[in-house]
């Protein structure tokens, strides 16, 4: 009982390691975040062979995801002279490594899991540095768990842009 | 109780190896009751595997597309279809390396193990299916389905090939959220 009890353990523990989420957000100091009022989605990047990421259905998906979220946080899209232009693009990986067995003895055991790293910008218009960068990257068993997940990732991602009182 | 705690770990770890994939995307701002005919392009298959390159994979993965949007509601149409729809099949060989390590097997000269090891042993096999649905003019992607398959053999997979397609086109037409 003890054994099948360790041998859950580390199959829940091996998922978690997989599921594993990172993410971050970079602001310039010198850019006043609150004086930012619209914004205008520019351009859009997706690096993956997976064919559920690499098509024109997913970065329209991501990209309302992104617009409602920025909406949600008090900035109004518009489409001439944005005070922000929103950059985003995806890097898509798919890692093969090992993880040790599920009981002693046994060796280690064949892991695939894929990687997605989201990148979302917003730039000043006529500058190339951006004035805030997030960043996600997710780790999942399966690009389908993937597909579902980036969108809420830019969700997180943008929920740390600061709330604009309308 | 060791065995079939080892059992266990076997069947999930082949399991987790072999388990199957698969996805749908679609324009959540299409209505597609609107289509009512398609024509079916010829599919492109990808991969060094002679059971998959036979031509009569290709043929029974076509004639289950066809059944299964007929059985959507759409009817097959040689001119002006409503719909364009393209298939592809791109088969992935691997080994299971000495350390635990799948590597993708590369088609080429026979030689040692390792990553991206080439025509070396073939552990199993990942078949990766695309659907897609297009709209005929403007030429634009509406509907994709993705089915990964990993078999460890590739006969195997050359079966499940049209049942795989049968699935994703199941979830034709989409369900529009509420």
């Amino acid at each position: 009982m003890r054994r099948l009890a360790a041998l859950g353990l580390v199959i829940v523990v091996s998922s978690v390691w997989v599921a594993a989420d990172e993410m971050s957000v970079q602001v310039d100091p010198r850019a006043t975040l609150s004086l930012f009022r619209t914004f205008a989605l520019r351009a859009a990047e997706i690096n993956s062979d997976r064919p559920e990421l690499d098509n024109t259905l997913f970065v329209k998906k991501l990209g309302n995801t992104i617009r409602m979220a920025l909406t949600a946080r008090g900035l109004n899209e518009v489409a001439d002279r944005p005070d922000l232009f929103v950059d985003y693009r995806l890097t898509g990986e798919d890692v093969s490594t090992s993880a040790r067995g599920f009981t002693r003895g046994m060796g280690p055991r064949p892991l695939r899991f894929t990687q997605g790293t989201l990148v979302i910008d917003l730039t000043r218009p006529g500058e190339t540095s951006a004035v805030w960068r997030g960043v996600y990257r997710d780790d999942e068993m399966t690009g389908s768990r993937l597909m579902q997940k980036l969108p809420e990732d830019a969700r997180k991602l943008i929920a740390r842009y600061p709330s604009r009182p309308r | 109780m060791r065995s079939f705690a080892l059992a266990v770990a076997l069947t999930l770890s082949s399991a987790v190896l072999l388990a199957d994939d698969h996805s749908v995307i679609f324009d959540e701002d299409i209505d597609f009751s609107i289509f009512k005919t398609f024509t079916l392009r010829e599919g492109a298959m990808r991969s060094d595997r002679p059971e998959l390159k036979f031509p009569a994979v290709m043929q029974n993965l076509g004639g289950a597309i066809r059944a299964a949007l007929t059985a959507r509601g759409l009817k097959e149409a040689a001119d002006r279809a409503d719909l364009v729809v393209e298939y592809s099949v791109t088969g992935q060989d691997y080994d299971i390396g000495p350390f635990g390590r799948a590597n993708a097997v590369r088609s080429g000269s026979r030689g040692g193990r390792g990553a991206g090891a080439i025509g070396g042993q073939v552990d199993f096999t990942e078949a990766t299916l695309v659907i897609d649905l297009k709209r005929r003019e403007p030429d634009e992607l509406l509907w994709r389905g993705v089915y990964h398959d990993t078999e460890d053999q590739a006969a195997k997979l050359a079966d499940a090939l049209p049942k795989d397609a049968v699935t994703l086109l199941s979830q034709y037409p989409p369900r529009k959220k509420r």
